[in-house]
């Protein structure tokens, strides 16, 4: 790269010699300036005695003719210069591996400009030639990774756009593109979050790959945005979709200064929770078990540490997220609400580097690099473990009092590049965690996923990923109060799954994805043995759940032209639930309960008891009204076989899933929204509305009185329930200049409604009834200002309506004392939250030769001090009832943070 | 090359607090009628039901349904009414048949009329027996029982708890208008009775049992030094077989009290009840009828029968002062909170000393000796 420097200062040194008497190219020159709006760079003593044929007709043509066998050659580049020089003394040969695969044997890789086109118009502005003439055709496909240039990382969602035409393709999550583009001179335009975007000189001569590395934007301040691809918000087909970098996650200010990557979620509209510091998230009005959570394809069932106060993924390894709240792709499926999508870095590529950090609540680590010399193979390892059980002396629950807890993670993903054609991918996850109450009962859940994959691209247009994999959750509690009632209280759930995802990318206009899944399901819905000789607890182990799901989806994203987008897919998914197993027959039409049992049946081993199949559309339209403003519109439907269920406000590890069988029937989701995103001004700022609808049908809920450990007729405990949340969603972004951030309005409402006929009971009389996270009003506000290079102010800002809770209305006395009457269920709501975090970053100093660099990092949680709930509770005082609330953030908490990187 | 990046962090420490919450201060509904009572079948149970208005959260007092006609209708037409005790308490000993299904009937004074569905009779097995233990902490009572064939699974207990409460001094003599006198035979203030009915609802059910076996099954707890076992100390245990409904409504209730509104506790569930007004469906009615047949069994357990158990309140100063008879007559008349304890027997003086030392009544409790004592 250095050795573009001289041509450059050349170039302008050039320039300045020009000849002050008019020579005829001097007029030429001005003529064609003024005819062409360009700008002509040459040297007067080459030009000198040049003859001017004509100036009429194209510029091309013009100059073709006038220098026409004078040794001289011309270059108008993108910017409307046109550059005249004696091509061979501004040859520059491309800096050695300045492209990894320059040197690989693969034919399309790219090669050096010819010495006799010789221009350049910036840094890093060279012309590659792709691909090898005499193709027939008049197109060619390009396909190739984006990297990180610092450690090889792929960047995905970047967009790759042909200069001067509509054209566009964006990156998938192995930074892979494919782009067709007309053979000849074409100039790409390459930008991503956070990296400085690029733009590269192509001579399509045929079908070839390109493989291009982007640095990091060297103001970091960008990064601190959350900017989803520069233009796709508008531009890009899909809608509902939220995408968080790590940086961006790491710029929110952190309760404790742990950065959290599921509460960071929490400030991107549509995404609620029941309480601050509560594992579960609801997405657009959606229960939490509707809610798929991918790391790296393994499912995670429970993504929390320590009750959910913390995210169980260290953030450490995390590259970022992807949350599709609407227009679900194909592809993906299971879950009826939302779908999360965490990747993890892939290693650094380029070498070893390894991190430590310590904070006030965990100790992690992180190491990653490549292995061998050929650095085909990288590896990546994030641990982390705490030791914060000093912590829970300062929770105000005196049941916390006393308690032991531990948890930790670790993360292990392992690629390899066999060739351009073939990746493979490994990887690991493993999540424990354990508390302790006093000494009588441990509880403890743990994580363990695992899955391979493996990329194989058949043709530049044509790709499939094949992954295997298995995952599970498990919990126990033991229980040790005395010998008399000691036991072990198990659940545990697994699967096993395969899929084959294929990418077919016809043209640039035509996209299919197609491919196949199984799940294997084996639930173990609870056991409870006795530990002790003299212990009374009975021994009982329900009968284990067998379950497979297979899908098969056909999806095609077609544009028409280039107003007007269409995107149609269809999965279909096939149920199985088979035996052994003993169940109940009740009679038709009356309440499951121990009276209407008319019958049993066993069935064997593998003996079919119910099926459930059926199609879900995924459908997406986008129609640019201007080039800087679309509309777009998306309408899904989903289906869920796997339920949780919860007689709690919040979710607890404790909670249990149940899979679907002859009375439980598949959770079935629709949404339609709508959405208009447009670009105000020039300063890139984003603004956006989106409005939607959507219901489901037998979402499940228990029964009054219900009890739902080791319960083996869970059918008769639970009920159906019908859902429907609408809202409108408001966002302006402004990603670039001093002050950025992003402003956000949620209008939003979770209704739900219990009238199963063969219920025996409904809920607030069978009427819609708000649900647990129905929260109307959602406000945050995300600002960063910098004030120079080295110091910048976060401030995060959030509002929203307090959740429903039912609360007692009266008091009567009976079974010999008082007791309480509750109001219909959430018929009244907790105080509003409001919540505004500040932190300053101050970092040292830039200068490169520095050993050591820190950083400073002061903050605020809860500036205002206000005393949001964690919990609302009654007690009886006397003969009266209080209320009282639980504030566990409720004075302003300041933290500071020091960094300190060694290079 | 390599890098290590250090991170230090320092955080001053989050602390919760409680503030307390301002509940809804909606109308009182007090529209809702509360029912607490069961049909007791057999000859010698007592029927008593009481009736309430749902009081609102801040009220102390209690709101009882006066002037309501209450009934138990059977099936075939037969009727039997309940007195009006006037307290809000509805009461009479019916001898009510086993073999036909029965209901109840109110009728309150503002013309609404509530009634609970028919429902046979539930058979409940005889109490085996009621057991105590002497724990480190006091003392535990338990319940056994054993049941016959087709008999419910789900059962309720009741209780009532007797306990003769004694005076410190035995007087003989009273206080009339200044003068001691000789308190006239069986007008004894010495010996008093005090009666408590449980504080928690207990059920239980043997549906995950083998066999319809009920025993060790924890009915009440009196605490280390309690004055219950002071002298005598009697229990009256009734057990009562419940549907699997009447069973849902009283765990439900049990639950629902023990709710603190957490984020980890279960939900406030839907109170289900079978008591409809029949002629406007706008009212709503609290409590869950049954009918069945009450079987019961009482024990006596004697100060003697436990370890170490004081047999009165040593801390309570009782201490008296004696005087000659006229000073004594001067004391008291002009000190209202004294009575004569004691004849002194030496000189014919009194010994006098505060009133809750030698009036049992004062600490509660009756001076009637029960029938079965």
């Amino acid at each position: 790269m250095k050795k573009i420097i001289p041509l450059l200062s050349l170039l302008l040194l050039s320039n300045g010699l020009l000849a002050q008497n008019k020579a005829p190219f001097d007029s030429l020159v001005n003529v064609l300036e003024k005819q062409f709006s360009v700008v002509f760079y040459y040297d007067k003593t080459q030009t000198d005695g040049l003859s001017i044929p004509s100036t009429s007709g194209k510029l091309d043509e013009i100059l073709k003719v006038t220098l026409e066998g004078t040794g001289l050659s011309f270059y108008r580049d993108y910017y409307n210069r046109v550059f005249i020089s004696r091509g061979s003394t501004l040859f520059t040969p491309l800096p050695k591996n300045f492209f990894a695969v320059a040197n690989g044997p693969n034919k399309d890789t790219i090669l050096p400009i010819a010495p006799e086109e010789t221009v350049v118009a910036k840094v890093d502005n060279k012309v590659y030639i792709i691909g090898t003439k005499g193709g027939t055709g008049t197109t060619a496909v390009i396909s190739g990774y984006v990297r990180d240039g610092k450690n090889g990382e792929p960047l995905s969602a970047t967009s790759i756009t042909l200069e001067g035409s509509q054209t566009g393709v964006s990156t998938d999550a192995f930074g892979f593109f494919s782009i067709t583009v007309p053979k000849g001179r074409q100039a790409i335009r390459i930008s991503s979050i956070g990296m400085k975007e690029i733009v590269r000189q192509l001579n399509v001569q045929g079908n070839g790959s390109l493989n291009m590395e982007m640095q990091e934007e060297v103001r970091s301040l960008k990064a601190a945005v959350i900017i989803a691809q520069k233009q796709s918000n508008v531009r890009g087909m899909q809608m509902g979709v939220e995408r968080l970098s790590i940086r961006a996650i790491k710029n929110i200010p952190a309760v404790l200064g742990e950065t959290d990557i599921l509460r960071s979620l929490q400030t991107l509209p549509g995404v609620t929770t029941v309480g601050e510091g509560t594992a579960g998230y609801n997405v657009r009005g959606g229960g939490a078990d509707q809610n798929l959570i991918l790391l790296n394809d393994m499912t995670i069932y429970n993504p929390t540490h320590l009750f959910g106060f913390f995210s169980a993924v260290d953030p450490e390894v995390v590259r970022g997220l992807e949350l599709y709240k609407s227009a679900i792709p194909e592809r993906l499926g299971g879950r009826i609400s939302s779908i999360m999508d965490i990747s993890t870095k892939d290693g650094n590529a380029k070498k070893v580097t390894a991190s430590a950090g310590i904070g006030p609540l965990t100790s992690k680590f992180t190491a990653e690099g490549p292995i061998g010399k050929s650095k085909k193979t990288t590896f990546l390892v994030g641990g982390r473990t705490t030791y914060s059980n000093w912590f829970l002396k300062y929770l105000p629950d005196a049941t916390f009092k006393d308690s032991k807890v531990g948890f930790s993670d670790l993360m292990v993903h392992l690629s390899h590049e066999f060739n351009d054609k073939d990746h493979i991918y490994l990887s690991g996850y493993i999540s424990n965690d354990m508390f302790r109450l006093n000494p009588d009962s441990t509880y403890s859940y743990a994580n363990k996923n695992v899955r391979f994959k493996w990329k194989h691209n058949f043709t530049n247009k044509f790709y499939n990923v094949f992954s295997v994999g298995m995952d599970q959750y498990d919990y126990s509690i033991k229980g040790r109060n005395n010998p008399q009632d000691a036991f072990d209280l198990g659940f545990g759930i697994k699967q096993w799954s395969a899929k084959s995802d294929f990418k077919y990318a016809t043209s640039n206009k035509n996209e299919v994805n197609f491919g196949l899944q199984y799940v294997l399901y084996d639930l173990n819905p609870g056991s409870q043995k006795p530990t002790d000789a003299a212990s009374l607890a009975r021994e009982k182990i329900l009968q284990t759940e067998k379950a497979s799901e297979a899908s098969l989806y056909l999806g095609d994203q077609y544009r028409l032209n280039n107003k007007l987008s269409f995107q149609a897919g269809v999965r279909y998914t096939y149920y199985r639930t088979g035996g052994p197993r003993k169940s109940y027959i009740y009679a038709d039409g009356k309440p499951r309960n121990i009276e209407n049992v008319v019958d049993s049946m066993m069935y064997g081993a593998g003996q079919t008891i119910q099926t459930y199949h059926g199609p879900e559309f995924r459908v997406s339209a986008r129609y640019l009204i201007t080039p800087r403003t679309s509309l777009k519109f998306s309408y899904n439907t989903l289906r869920q076989y796997i339920h949780m269920i919860t007689n709690t406000t919040a979710i607890s590890p404790t909670d249990i899933w149940k899979l679907s069988d002859q009375f439980i029937k598949p959770q079935i989701g629709q949404q339609i929204s709508l959405g208009l995103y447009t670009q105000p001004g020039d300063k890139g700022d984003e603004f956006s509305i989106e409005a939607y609808y959507k219901d489901n049908i037998n979402y499940l809920d228990y029964k009054s009185g219900a009890k739902l450990i080791l319960n083996e007729t869970l059918e008769r405990d639970v009920m159906s329930t019908k859902g429907k949340a609408y809202g409108i969603e408001v966002l302006y972004k402004k990603p670039l200049g001093k002050l950025n951030g992003w402003l956000s309005y949620t209008y939003l409402r979770s209704l739900l409604k219990v009238d199963d006929p063969i219920a025996g009971e409904t809920v607030n009389k069978g009427n819609f009834y708000p649900a647990n996270f129905d929260k109307p009003h959602i406000a945050s506000l995300v600002a960063n200002y910098k004030f120079n290079q080295r110091v910048s102010i976060s401030l995060t800002s959030s509002y929203s309506t307090g959740r429903p809770v039912t609360y007692p209305l009266g008091v009567f006395n009976m079974g010999g004392a008082q007791r309480v009457f509750y109001s219909e269920r959430n018929a009244f709501r907790i105080p509003d939250f409001f919540r505004t975090d500040v932190s300053m970053i101050i970092e040292n100093n830039h200068r490169l030769t520095q050993l050591l660099h820190g950083s400073w990092t002061f903050g605020i949680y809860n500036i205002t001090g206000r005393d949001n709930p964690y919990s609302v509770y009654f007690v009886t005082d006397g003969r009266q009832i209080k209320g009282y609330q639980l504030s566990v953030f409720a004075t302003p908490i300041p933290f500071v943070t020091f960094n300190l990187k060694i290079r | 090359m390599r890098y290590i990046a250090i991170l230090f962090s320092l955080t001053i420490a989050a602390m919760g607090c409680t503030k307390s919450l301002e509940l809804p201060n909606t109308e009182p509904d007090n529209s809702i009628l509360v029912v607490e009572g069961d049909i007791k079948t057999g000859s010698s149970s007592e029927n008593v039901f009481k009736l309430s208005r749902l009081k609102p959260l801040f009220e102390f007092d209690e709101i009882p349904e006066l002037g309501a006609q209450v009934e138990i209708v059977a099936e075939d037409g037969r009727k039997w009414t309940l007195a009006d005790s006037k307290n809000g308490e509805y009461k009479n000993v019916l001898g009510l048949p086993t073999n036909i299904p029965l209901a109840l009937r109110i009728q309150t004074k503002n013309g609404k009329t509530y009634e609970s569905p028919f429902q046979s009779s539930i058979e409940s097995p005889n109490i085996d027996s009621v057991t105590f233990q002497q724990e480190e902490t006091g003392v535990r009572l338990y319940v056994h029982s054993s049941s016959t064939s087709n008999s419910s699974k789900n059962y309720r207990w009741t209780y009532t708890e007797t306990w003769e409460n004694r005076s410190r001094y035995e007087a003989f003599h009273d206080f009339v208008n200044g003068d001691i006198v000789p308190r006239p035979f069986g007008d004894q203030i010495y010996r008093c009775w005090k009666n408590e009915t449980e504080k928690n609802i207990i059920v239980n059910n043997t549906a995950d049992l083998d066999k319809d076996v009920i025993s060790y099954q924890p009915i009440a707890f009196i605490p280390n030094r309690s004055e219950k076992f002071y002298t005598r100390y009697s229990i009256l245990v009734q057990q009562i077989g419940l549907t699997k409904d009447a069973y849902d409504y009283w765990e439900i209730l049990r639950k629902n009290t023990e709710l603190t509104g957490s984020l980890f506790d279960p939900q406030p569930s839907k109170m289900p009840t079978n008591i409809k007004c029949t002629n406007d469906p706008t009212k709503e009615a609290v409590g869950y009828v049954s009918v069945g047949r009450v079987s019961e069994k009482r024990i006596f357990i004697m100060n003697s029968d436990l370890n170490l158990w004081p047999s009165r309140n040593e801390e309570a100063s009782c201490s008296a002062f004696e005087f000659p008879r006229f000073q004594a007559e001067r004391f008291l008349s002009q000190n209202k909170g004294f009575l004569p304890a004691y004849l002194v027997t030496a000189g014919g003086g009194f010994g006098v000393a505060p009133s809750g030392c030698v009036d049992c009544r004062l600490n509660g409790g009756i001076n009637v000796e029960p029938v079965y004592w």
